[in-house]
């Protein structure tokens, strides 16, 4: 299952890339990231976890992220959040020619309980989709208003 | 400071089925010797975490190794934990379609760890480079043998 979002961010492509590849900027950025531990980190490579907030408590993911600047971060939780079995995803960060730069998210997971009727999958579906769509709104708030390097 | 070994050779088959056999990591136990044990703690296909245990210059040594796999087929991957001569250890391996067959190019980037070599006084930072390039083209030439052979183990 494949849920994609994205967003025009109105400031430059390496500043950009920036903001989504340090993870300072995303407890800036994102007030339900609780905290975010990083166990590796080369420049390309990223082995963390992230705790966030979320109405049913506090919930804790681990994961890797392959980052090629300017262009991606690919992802993969070796600890998914709970109700997945699998989830994975990358960030695109492309020029739109006018001074802009297009974000793209998408998440490719699989849930738990899976045998469970569609109408459970399309939930998760949806609420996966609010969140990918709110963080990017917050991340092009962040970035276009008070990102300091 | 940064190294870079890279070694390459030509094996007898195709980008895709050289690239499939690279990921199994069941395989390399058939096929590379050195490789003693693979526990593979997450694989979805693109992705995968593993814990290999490998004979290097007469010691076991266990590493944890991420790998991603590319569209294309390449292989890219990084130890969180380095070797223990290593401060950083990351790689690739590469396939190209090479008329019909698959020219392979392994690549190492890594960082000596100097306080192992102070220590270990037995091997010099010069010969354990030397022998790593040694050890990656030893990878290659069993791979080539596989497919020499028709992809049988031996």
């Amino acid at each position: 299952m494949n849920v994609t979002k994205e967003v025009l961010i109105e400031s430059s492509l390496s500043k950009i890339y920036q903001a989504f590849y340090n993870f300072k900027h995303w407890i800036r950025a994102l007030s339900d990231v609780l905290d975010v531990k990083i166990f590796y980190d080369d420049g390309y490579h990223q082995e963390f976890s992230m705790t966030v907030s979320r109405p049913g408590g506090e919930e804790t993911v681990k994961g890797i992220r392959f980052c090629e600047p300017d262009k991606t971060i690919e992802l993969f939780q070796t600890q998914p959040p709970p109700l997945f079995k699998k989830m994975m995803g990358t960030w695109r960060f492309s020029n739109d020619n006018k001074g802009g730069v297009i974000v793209s998210a998408s998440r490719e997971f699989e849930i738990l309980d899976d045998d469970k009727q569609d109408s459970h999958l399309n939930d998760i579906k949806k609420m996966l989709s609010s969140y990918l769509d709110k963080n990017l709104n917050l991340f092009k708030r962040y970035i276009e208003n008070d990102f300091n390097n | 400071m940064t190294l870079i070994i890279s070694v390459e050779t030509t094996l007898n088959t195709s980008v895709k089925k050289a690239s499939s056999l690279f990921w199994d990591f069941k395989s390399w136990q058939n096929i590379w010797s050195p490789m003693q044990a693979v526990e593979v703690l997450y694989d979805d296909g693109l992705h995968q975490e593993v814990i290999m245990t490998v004979e290097r210059d007469g010691q076991a040594e266990t590493n944890r190794t991420i790998r991603f796999l590319r569209e294309n087929g390449d292989i890219v991957f990084f130890s969180p934990e380095a070797p223990p001569m290593m401060t950083i250890h990351r790689g690739e391996w590469k396939f190209y379609n090479d008329a019909g067959k698959c020219r392979v190019k392994a690549m190492r980037e890594f960082e000596i760890n100097d306080r192992y070599f102070n220590v270990n006084i037995s091997l010099a930072p010069e010969q354990f480079i030397k022998n790593f390039q040694g050890r990656l083209k030893n990878i290659l030439d069993k791979f080539q043998s596989y497919f020499d052979r028709g992809g049988a183990y031996v």
